[in-house]
Formats: structure tokens, sequence, C-alpha cells
């Protein structure tokens, strides 16, 4: 009885290899950091460019609506200026 | 911050500053172009910044924007005619209202079926403090309003120079980028 008692524990605690499926949960630090160093490295060179360029877009584009909005608004001013003339013309004739 | 952005939005309002335009947006629905420019304060100062002073045109421009606080632009362009009425801008008018804005000239002809309306903020003794024209034809709605000092003859310099960009929205833009 004890010797199967004994036996039975032997077994249980016997150092056996781990199994396949469980491989993947281990992480392994040690030979993937260069990976996520050039990773980080990457997003710090592309992230300020990106930005960059995204912000010299949105001043264009800043800059072509202002340009437009006073062209329409001296457009619009010049078109009041030429009714009135017009209406003027018609008042003498 | 929420609170300080609404407090100081409806103080704009208040001092008579900002038109509220928010009437005009259910004409973009209809319309087959529309243009919607709001520039104040750091976006305008921005675009002040990326003007080239060695073209003409943006050098011109950038001599009326020096002195300003704001521009606003809704423009709405039809396919057909009777989209709106002139009753539609009496929003619009009721903010123009003396003391702060006066009308200097109104403009309808009948044959044509076009209107104007320029109104001035007078901030002190030979100065403009704000320009407003509203802009109406068959087919075409257009409230402008600049804010700041402004001279009416840099801005009347501006209209002869060429090469407006175009910064249209609408179906004919979005064809036209096809």
């Amino acid at each position: 009885m004890n010797d199967d008692l004994e036996s039975e524990l032997r077994n249980a605690l016997r150092r056996k290899q781990p199994s396949r499926d469980l491989m993947p949960a281990i992480p392994r630090p040690a030979r993937n950091w260069w990976k996520l160093a050039a990773a980080a490295a990457a997003v710090a060179v592309v992230a300020p460019i990106g930005g960059g360029v995204y912000r010299a877009h949105e001043q264009r584009k800043a800059k072509d609506q202002l340009v437009f909005a006073l062209r329409l608004t001296a457009v619009k001013l010049q078109r009041t200026r030429a009714q009135m003339q017009t209406i003027q013309m018609e008042k003498f004739q | 911050m929420r609170l300080m952005c609404v407090f100081f939005f409806l103080a704009a309002l208040c001092s008579g500053q900002m038109l509220d335009l928010k009437s005009l947006d259910r004409f973009a629905s209809k319309a087959s172009d529309t243009v919607d420019v709001h520039l104040e304060g750091p976006m305008l100062k921005m675009a002040a910044g990326f003007l080239s002073g060695d073209k003409a045109d943006e050098a011109q421009v950038k001599k009326i924007v020096e002195g300003l606080t704001g521009v606003y632009v809704k423009s709405f362009e039809f396919a057909k005619s009777g989209e709106f009425t002139d009753a539609d801008l009496d929003g619009i008018r009721s903010q123009l209202k003396p003391p702060v804005w006066s009308r200097i000239v109104s403009v309808k002809s009948q044959k044509d079926g076009e209107s104007s309306e320029v109104y001035m903020r007078a901030t002190g003794k030979d100065q403009v403090g704000g320009l407003a024209v509203i802009a109406l034809d068959a087919k075409e709605l257009t409230v402008v309003q600049v804010l700041g000092s402004i001279r009416l003859s840099d801005l009347g310099a501006l209209s002869a120079i060429p090469g407006i960009p175009d910064v249209r929205m609408g179906p004919r833009q979005k064809e036209e980028n096809k």
C-alpha cells in the first residue's frame, strides 16, 4: 500500500517537459528585445515627421481658406459698387 | 475648460462681434457648392504665418490679415433658383444692428434678382473694426464677416489679383477632384 502511494507520488512529482501548447504563452523577452527597440525607434522617428506633414497640410488649407475668404469679400464689394453705378447710370438715362 | 469656451463664445456673441451663422447650415444639403470658412485666433495666425511675402497676392493678403481677428464665410451655390428667400437672412440681419453695426449700402436689382448689403462695425474715429456682407442672387447666397481693423482700399486691391484658391465643398468639387 505504502509502495503504491510512494510510486504514485513519484510519478506525480516527476519532472516533465512542458507541452507544445504551453510554449507560446511563456514570454521570452531576452530574444525579442531588439525588435521592440527597433519598433520604438521607428515610431520616435516617424511620429514627428507625420505630425509635421499634417501640420503643414493644415496650415496650407487655412491659408487657402483665408485667401479665398478675403478675395470673395473683395469681389462681393466690387459687385456691390458695380450695381450701385449701374443703378445711378439708369437714373440719369 | 468647456465652460470657459462657452463663456467666451457667448461673450463674443453678446458684444456684437461674431455673427451666429448657424441658421444658414440648413442650406448645405440643398446646395451644389458650399463654402464654410471659420478662421480666428491661433488658426488665423497660423494661416497668416504660411503666407509668402514674395508672391503678390499673398503679400497683399498678409498686409490685410495683420489687423484681423476673425474671418467667417458661408456661401451656398444652388443648381436651381428658389431654394431660399430673402426672409431666410432676417436672423443674420437682426444681429447687424446699431450701435455696433451700421448698414452703409443696400442695393437691390429687380432685373437681375441680385441684392447686396454691406455693414460696417465702427470702433473709433475713422477706424473700421469689422465688415459684413450679405450678397444674394437667384442661385447664390453668401454671408461674409471680417473682424478686426481693416482698410477697404487694401481689400479692393485684392480682387484685382488673379489666382484665387478654390475651397468649395460639394458635389461639383468632388467630381473635379476625381
